[in-house]
């Protein structure tokens, strides 16, 4: 059974799609794979409702940021892929960038601020 | 105790997109929740009390309708039905007419028992093209309960005029109208059959929700 996630639901909202992209930039996965995958690597910290992916998913999908295909599994039925089109190869590479200039610019505020030369 | 079905029900009923894609997402949900409820019972957790929990797990089903709902914004189901029965009248009457009035088809035509000569033969033949293409398109813009409710009614329509036929042929009378006969009744059984058919089942949709047990529309 899975611990409770330290950070769930609005917090996670703004960066459910960074962290989508991110994820379908390194291989293509269906719906079930990506939850367990952001579980994975925030240990368990990073959950939300795994039912609220599909919204996003297909709505990256009209976007013409992802594109999907069912693959038969042996293990059961058939799962969804999605993977990242070209320009959601860009729009992933952009959204990781403002989110690095953005946590680096937080991390600066709890720092203390810039150093003035 | 929520099912996997009534859950999936709630997520996709009235979902403003085409039949195709409802399906479509219905599938996927279910495929996932699949996962999440092995993944539990691998965990030593009862199946239904796996199933209980991977649907919290999933998240509430109305609001997943309301984002999906947001994202596919496609017509209430009320205009892709108009939509599909208004296309497949429009296609089955030109089709009809063309075949009625190209000369080179009127053996073909004659052969599959299709009157085409004269304004009447025309006349029925557009009639006909109008109301097979019209339950073609309802079919095409329905769901998956809507298809079962059509068929059911359609085959039960077919029966009965099968009966009818091999009755009459045992009593020695004249078999009713031939082969015209039981051309015209495979083409009005998705009609008259099917239409019975949808009437009844929207009757019981209706009551059995009335009555408390939650079933959405015939679709």
């Amino acid at each position: 059974m899975p611990s409770e996630p330290r950070y769930r639901g609005d917090i996670l909202k703004g960066n459910t799609l960074t962290l989508i992209l991110t994820l379908l930039g390194e291989q293509p996965m269906y719906g079930y794979a990506i939850a367990k995958e952001v579980e994975r690597r925030s240990e368990g910290a990073l959950r939300f409702r795994q039912g609220l992916l599909y919204p996003a998913l297909h709505q990256l999908e009209r976007e013409g940021l992802v594109e999907s295909e069912w693959v038969s599994s042996p293990e059961g039925p058939r799962r969804k892929y999605y993977q990242l089109t070209r320009k959601g190869r860009r729009e992933a590479a952009a959204l990781r960038r403002r989110w690095e200039a953005f946590s680096q610019v937080v991390n600066q505020v709890l720092a203390g601020g810039a150093k003035s030369d | 105790m929520t099912s996997i079905g009534a859950y999936l029900d709630r997520v996709c009923h009235r979902l403003r997109a085409n039949p195709a894609a409802v399906e479509d997402v219905r599938e996927e949900l279910r495929a996932h929740l699949g996962e999440l409820i092995k993944e539990y019972q691998r965990a030593g957790v009862s199946r239904p009390e796996a199933i209980q929990i991977a649907l919290q797990e999933f998240g509430e089903a109305q609001a997943i309708r309301g984002w999906l709902d947001q994202v596919h914004q496609g017509d209430p189901w009320w205009v892709l039905r108009l939509k599909g029965l208004g296309t497949g009248m429009l296609l089955g009457a030109m089709l009809a007419t063309v075949l009625t009035l190209a000369a080179p088809l009127q053996p073909l035509m004659g052969r599959l028992w299709l009157e085409s000569g004269g304004e009447l033969g025309r006349a029925q033949a557009t009639l006909n093209g109008l109301l097979v293409g019209g339950v073609a398109g309802l079919v095409c813009a329905g769901g998956r309960r809507f298809y079962a409710a059509w068929l059911l009614g359609s085959l039960a329509w077919l029966v009965e005029y099968l009966v009818y036929w091999v009755q009459s042929i045992a009593a020695g009378m004249p078999v009713p109208d031939g082969g015209l006969g039981m051309m015209n009744a495979v083409l009005l059984a998705p009609v008259v059959g099917g239409f019975f058919a949808l009437a009844v089942g929207a009757g019981t949709a209706a009551l059995l929700r009335v009555l408390g047990r939650l079933r959405p529309e015939v679709r």
